[in-house]
């Protein structure tokens, strides 16, 4: 084998060698490589239990060799004195650590409880899909490992997989599939699930001759897989999804978790050895990965391909810190004992808050411009060098120490979505790679957007809630010297949200207008800042209960360049069912035609038209069932609901039909006519017939109002659009009669006494 | 002086029990003890509310902010956080509140042997204190969901030195007054 | 790690909700007056919650005292037009 060039596609460990690779040559060979890996972890605490732990490790089986040394923790100044415990075969380690645990309660671990893709990343600097030398020796022995390309490369050399699609023809929590489609090396197939075993052969015979290096399935994770490998031992035929032969797949449990103050739900999991199986209909946040946004969030966290797919932003953050830790020679503790330093009560109630939130000025508003801070947290931490171990109190940066574990863990992945974004924005807009680039860009912005709730996450390993706080304080600090210098520029500024400005100022149109205030900004806070876009109008909402009352991060409005951009509306709201959201973007889409505030509204009756004819299409029953499903989470257990909600009744026809419904899924249902649901997921359809049209009428005049009103038109004309209505529902406001006069004067007062360009 | 805020001010360990509705009345505790001179909270349950403390003091004193700038908080998110933070503390002639104790201990992802390790140190370090100082200490039973918990509940108990239950008001709207030092018979919460 | 403090959102509403008997002894034009003050003082939540007032409730109150003010500047200004359109006209 000698001497190659490839990539690492995976690794683990291999109880006969230690550690077993995955390489994918140049030439196209995929070849199993192994090696020894020695682990190492260490111990502190009272010098009698070192002691007594040095003895006992020397008593046990497992082979290990031991030494006195000084280590750094990153919450305590100084070396710490600890005991380092090398174990030569790594699989050993997991097993000796559990037993440790019991035995030696009153000792700190570090580094204990590492995945091997992580010790295998800090000592060799490889990563998932790294460009390799590989130097190996007889029976693939890897001599020698050399690290050709780094995860900051924008473009890293693209690695020839092999991809094996599988889905079933339907979804089989609906219906009993009965083939299965695949696809590899530009072939379909559709194979029948009935008789399984010639369904076994084809499929066995599909992955010996592409040998795929990702399967890339569709309920792979909830039933495809467990299905087939059931089959297969069923009928016995042998079916090599894994690469490595003869071992069986790795399978998890789902589980609900709680997670950053929701309930989160996990799916099961089907894990292979030398490919990666990864289910689209299981994977975190799919829709904005793809599989190239798996594959770069993979490379850039070294987390195993499988787990980058399926695992919370929040692990691969966590994930790159404790390999920034390994690299820098900084013990990982296993458990964080490091506790907040005591504050007075007054500092509690000043650094105890989020970002700043305005309420924006209500009404329609031309030639806005917004202004938005670039990854704004990160970019603090980085430039305030927060981080654990710098923060002395809160809200203090320390810029005379050295970059902190957290600023160097950030700074890289930072510079590389700014650079993703600047050659982005200098792409055409039909380039081939533009696709591309966005993928990664998004699989960044995840990782940016979680680092800084992890800082405060009490279980991680490398959090601290004083520089949580110190972050929030300096976003605080940062938006208002921003909103100062805008009003310093004779700016008016409309709203404000946490890091991001609505600004406008009269003959201010061009884009070139704000680079001014862009860099007067960025000077005083030192964080990078750009103008989003100037939007030919926008409507900030005022809210659904009371009209005197603004809403922030609730408005919708067209840029120069004709785009739409929406928050908190309806068409946004993922629990809005399809046809409501996309009838509400044809309005607005009608509207975005037009070049100025008086040219939309002119573009008005237009937009009845398409609401008539939506309602038309409602009323007779012509909207497919599937773009009226309402998605809504199960917030908590069945039997704790008092009084269900639509999603607990959509959860107990589940339960009732055999099905599972954890807290923190997604239900999707449609509204029957009786206050009643059909759950989405039951095996049988729901009647046409019986579908609540009037429930849906209301909801779509809602979403008409939300873009109607701003521009003038009562809620009453929305509703005047549907002339075979004989009795008005309650108005939206659900205000009685008394309430109607003040209504109709705090109304007049939003929308003309606030704001100085309405059009009315 | 309002009776219901009649706490035991001499150094020893005292321990209230009761639910959710105790925190309010600890949380006057220490407003009070803040209007004398300076005091250490550790929180346990992310539950001081530092609001009502100042709406109480305001009631007291014009000096809101110096007596709110006496007290000096801490939180624990997890029970190796309590752990240390009651290491920390140093043993002196300022009272120390310990709000919540229990409720990281109650965390279904720490064992139960080690959870039990963990508050034994713990109660070490309070009992430390207060030899100094009173040491006023407040917890919650576990949730249902954690019933197997019961027993940490009891090992605060065995250690405390004083022991009040804080009865369960069934009308909100009266709060009912937390015990006055003598009283203290079960209310039936735990058998103790 | 979620807050230790209730939000600034949470604390107006609390407020709010402690004149709850105030409110419900005034007549009806009253408690709509009332309910004006409250709204006015929610649109400045954002700089009360930076303020971090202990008692945030001084902070609400100043909040609808600028709202009136501001509401005094506008009809002064109009009244002033008025004015002045009168003399003109």
């Amino acid at each position: 084998m000698a001497e190659f060039t490839g990539w690492l596609l995976d690794i683990y460990e291999d109880a006969a060698d230690g550690l077993a690779l995955w390489a994918l040559a140049d030439d196209g060979r995929r070849l199993r490589l192994r090696r020894t890996f020695a682990v190492r972890f260490y111990a502190a605490g009272p010098d009698g239990e070192l002691r007594r732990l040095w003895q006992y490790l020397r008593a046990q089986p497992i082979p290990v060799r031991l030494s006195r040394t000084e280590r750094q923790d990153l919450f305590h100044p100084g070396l710490l004195p600890v005991l380092a415990v090398e174990v030569p075969h790594a699989p050993d380690q997991p097993r000796l650590f559990q037993s440790l645990q019991d035995e030696f309660p009153r000792l700190n671990f570090y580094d204990a409880d590492l995945n091997i893709w992580l010790r295998f990343a800090a000592e060799t600097g490889a990563f998932p899909l790294a460009r390799c030398r590989f130097d190996c020796g007889a029976g693939g022995r890897l001599l020698a490992l050399e690290v050709l390309d780094s995860p900051w490369d924008l473009d890293p050399a693209p690695a020839p997989l092999r991809t094996l699609t599988l889905a079933p023809d339907c979804d089989p929590t609906h219906a009993e599939p009965r083939f299965l489609e695949a696809a590899v090396g530009g072939c379909r197939y559709r194979l029948a699930f009935e008789p399984l075993r010639p369904l076994l052969v084809n499929l066995s015979a599909l992955i010996q001759r592409h040998d795929p290096d990702i399967l890339l399935t569709s309920f792979g994770d909830t039933w495809l897989l467990p299905r087939l490998l059931e089959a297969s031992s069923a009928c016995g035929v042998a079916l090599p999804l894994n690469r490595e032969f003869g071992r069986g797949t790795a399978h998890r449990k789902a589980r609900s978790y709680f997670s950053y103050g929701q309930v989160v739900y996990r799916g099961p999991q089907v894990l292979l050895f030398g490919r990666w199986h990864i289910d689209r209909r299981n994977a975190m946040l799919w829709d904005d990965y793809d599989l190239e946004g798996v594959l770069e969030a993979a490379r850039v966290t070294a987390q195993p391909v499988q787990a980058a797919a399926r695992t919370s932003p929040g692990s691969g953050i966590s994930s790159m810190q404790m390999l920034t830790a390994l690299r820098g020679g900084v013990l990982v503790p296993w458990h964080k004992q490091e506790a907040e330093r005591p504050k007075s009560a007054l500092d509690l109630l000043r650094y105890d808050q989020g970002g700043l939130v305005y309420q924006p000025i209500t009404g329609l508003h031309s030639n806005v411009g917004e202004v938005d801070f670039i990854s704004m947290y990160p970019s603090i931490m980085v430039h305030a060098n927060i981080s654990p171990e710098t923060t002395r109190s809160e809200g203090e940066p320390s810029t005379d120490q050295p970059p902190g574990l957290i600023p160097r863990t950030l700074e890289p992945l930072l510079n590389k979505r700014i650079a993703l974004k600047q050659r982005l924005a200098e792409m055409a807009a039909d380039d081939p790679l533009r696709p591309l680039y966005q993928v990664r860009a998004s699989a960044h912005k995840w990782l940016l957007v979680t680092c800084f709730g992890y800082l405060g996450y009490k279980n991680a390993r490398f959090g601290r809630i004083e520089s949580h706080e110190a972050v929030t304080n300096g976003g605080r600090e940062a938006l208002l010297a921003a909103k100062e210098a805008a009003e310093r520029q004779g700016f008016e500024v409309l709203h404000l949200y946490v890091d991001g400005m609505w600004l406008k100022r009269e003959g201010t149109t061009r884009v070139s207008d704000y680079t001014p205030l862009l860099e007067e900004i960025s000077r005083r806070t030192g964080l990078p800042i750009a103008l989003d876009g100037i939007f030919r109008w926008v409507a900030f909402l005022p809210s659904r209960v009371n009209e005197a009352v603004p809403v922030p991060n609730r408005y919708f409005g067209v840029f120069q360049d004709g785009s739409i951009k929406t928050r908190g509306i309806e068409a946004r709201r993922r629990d809005s069912p399809p046809f409501i959201a996309e009838a509400q973007m044809e309005l607005l889409t009608i509207l975005a035609r037009g070049k100025d505030a008086a040219a939309a509204r002119a573009l008005i009756p237009e937009a009845l038209t398409a609401l008539r004819r939506r309602i038309r299409q409602l009323r007779e029953g012509r909207a497919p069932l599937e773009k009226l499903l309402v998605g809504q989470k199960l917030s908590r257990e069945l039997e704790k609901y008092r009084s269900p909600s639509p999603a607990a009744q959509a959860a107990a026809q589940l339960q009732a039909a055999g099905k599972r419904a954890e807290p923190g899924q997604r239900l999707y249902f449609v509204y029957l006519r009786g206050g009643g649901v059909h759950a989405w997921d039951l095996p049988t359809r729901p009647d046409p017939r019986g579908v609540d049209s009037a429930r849906y009428i209301e909801l779509l005049l809602r979403a008409a109002e939300t873009v109607l009103c701003p521009f003038g038109i009562s809620a009453e004309a929305v509703r005047g659009v549907e002339p075979g209505r004989l009795f008005p529902l309650p108005s939206r406001r659900g205000l009685s009669g008394g309430d109607a006069a003040a209504a109709g004067r705090r109304r007049i007062r939003a929308f003309s006494g606030e704001v100085s360009d309405v059009m009315m | 002086m309002n009776t219901s805020l009649s706490f035991p001010l001499s150094s020893r360990l005292a321990v209230i029990i009761g639910d959710r509705a105790t925190i309010p009345r600890m949380l006057e505790a220490a407003a009070e003890l803040a209007l004398a001179g300076p005091l250490q909270v550790v929180d346990g349950g992310n539950c001081f509310n530092a609001y009502p403390v100042a709406r109480h003091l305001r009631r007291r004193t014009a000096a809101v902010h110096a007596a709110l700038g006496r007290i000096r908080l801490a939180r624990a998110f997890t029970c190796y956080q309590m752990v240390t933070l009651l290491q920390n503390l140093q043993p002196g002639d300022q009272p120390v509140m310990a709000l919540d104790l229990l409720q990281t201990f109650y965390d279904e992802n720490v064992r139960m042997a080690e959870s039990r390790r963990l508050l034994e140190r713990c109660i070490v370090q309070l009992t430390r204190l207060s030899r100094a100082a009173p040491v006023l200490v407040s917890a919650r039973p576990p949730a249902e969901v954690c019933a197997t918990r019961l027993p940490l509940l009891h090992i605060l108990q065995e250690a405390a030195e004083a022991l009040y239950f804080a009865v369960e008001s069934s009308s909100a709207a009266q709060p009912a007054p937390l015990p006055l030092p003598g009283m203290e018979t079960s209310l039936g919460l735990t058998e103790g | 790690m979620g807050r230790t403090l209730p939000s600034i959102t949470q604390m107006f509403m609390e407020e709010e909700q402690s004149f709850a008997r105030f409110r419900r002894a005034l007549r009806r034009s009253d408690q709509l007056a009332l309910d004006d003050l409250f709204s006015a003082a929610r649109k400045h939540l954002a700089a009360a919650a930076y303020a971090s007032n202990a008692l945030p409730m001084e902070t609400f109150l100043l909040a609808m005292l600028l709202e009136e003010h501001k509401e005094v500047l506008r009809l002064r200004a109009l009244v002033e037009r008025l004015a002045q359109s009168g003399t003109d006209g």
